[in-house]
């Protein structure tokens, strides 16, 4: 039942996952975290942090990750696996039809459509983690308890992404060096 | 003919371990394996032009999944049918299964260091600055053809999925839909201005 849980939910995050690694998060979010339960968003927010710093796509990476917590190496096999079939049956179809007219016009128009859904997917997704780093829970606002640290870490890291257009890579492991710093010397 | 009966191991073996390697090797994301792909592939191997390439990576960008691996499956796919397809998407699945399958097992112990898990707390802000930042960025590209259209379906995917929990497999169905009934339309409207 589990093999078949993470073949279903992966199955359908690979189907689903348009815009590239950080936009399909919520999507992934949604699956692992909320309705499966596999994944606290703590958790969640680490696994992103340690896929940018290892090689590999992001999806990739949580698939796998979430694969052997769950069920071992073959749990990580069928997660992965699952979560890439469906783009390869897609990828290929495409491909043929592309060999044979041409043209991809149809597709493109599709796609432009499914850009609204994307950044709601993506603002959705900022909402909650962001909920989780200032609060440590994604449904729960206590504003005397904010953690003013990650606030201002985080603001400090959108000045430096938007104006001197840092990496997400940068953004992160100088967060995470901060944050160790100020945590460290502070015991917070 | 004969040369490339011979040369189909090789072939396989090429793609493979090409695929294998880059996947092993690159740090950050997909527009940066998609460079390494166009580089052995186009430059070194000399086995797709670049006219092609750039064809070949519209498709994957339009694809659902991850670029990078779609990228690798075309290429598979072009340069050896399906079974080249499935070589390059194994060979590109490989590597970071391998690493995120030991760090996983790892995770507790690594997760309960304390210098470590201080470092990954200061990330959590990090990631919610990244993750901001990209919703700008990407809600400044839905709206950038101002059409009441895209506003109407931003508005609603937001709200539904970012405060009502919506399912975002049924939002993406939503827009796609919306998006292709919208592009339809519009090009009917204009093949009737052609008439007139």
């Amino acid at each position: 039942m589990t093999y078949f849980q993470l073949f279903l939910q992966f199955f359908l995050i690979g189907a689903f996952s348009f815009g590239g690694g950080l936009a399909s998060m919520e999507l992934i979010r949604q699956r692992v975290v909320a309705q499966q339960g596999w994944l606290t968003n703590s958790e969640f927010s680490d696994i992103i942090s340690i896929s940018e710093m290892t090689p590999g796509p992001l999806g990739i990476n949580i698939a796998s990750f979430v694969g052997v917590r769950i069920a071992g190496i073959p749990g990580t096999i069928i997660s992965t696996c699952s979560y890439v079939l469906p783009s390869i049956f897609i990828v290929i179809t495409i491909s043929w039809i592309y060999y044979r007219y041409r043209t991809l016009k149809g597709v493109q128009g599709v796609l432009k459509g499914l850009r609204p859904a994307i950044a709601a997917m993506v603002i959705a997704s900022a909402l909650k983690l962001t909920c989780n780093a200032f609060w440590g829970s994604v449904d729960t606002i206590d504003l005397p308890a904010t953690n003013l640290v990650a606030v201002a870490v985080c603001a400090l890291m959108l000045v430096l992404l938007h104006k001197k257009k840092v990496s997400p890579v940068q953004a992160i492991l100088c967060s995470g060096l901060i944050g160790a710093v100020v945590y460290g010397v502070t015991g917070l | 003919m004969k040369d490339k009966k011979i040369e189909k191991d090789h072939l396989y073996w090429k793609l493979f371990s090409t695929c294998f390697v880059i996947s092993m090797c690159t740090f950050g994301g997909g527009l940066v394996i998609i460079s390494m792909l166009q580089k052995k592939f186009v430059e070194e191997l000399e086995w797709i032009d670049h006219e092609e390439m750039l064809d070949l990576v519209a498709i994957a960008q339009s694809c659902p999944g991850v670029m990078a691996v779609n990228s690798a499956t075309i290429i598979g796919y072009h340069l050896a049918g399906i079974p080249g397809a499935i070589l390059t998407a194994f060979g590109s699945i490989l590597p970071p299964m391998i690493i995120l399958s030991v760090i996983s097992v790892f995770y507790k112990q690594f997760r309960e260091n304390r210098i470590v898990a201080l470092i990954l707390r200061g990330m959590q802000a990090g990631v919610a600055a990244v993750l901001i930042h990209l919703s700008f960025t990407m809600s400044k590209t839905a709206l950038e053809d101002r059409k009441i259209l895209s506003i109407a379906l931003f508005a609603i995917s937001v709200v539904g999925v970012a405060f009502f929990g919506v399912d975002v497999i049924i939002a993406i169905l939503f827009c796609g839909i919306a998006g292709g009934i919208s592009v339809l339309y519009e090009s009917r409207k204009q093949e009737k201005g052609k008439h007139i």
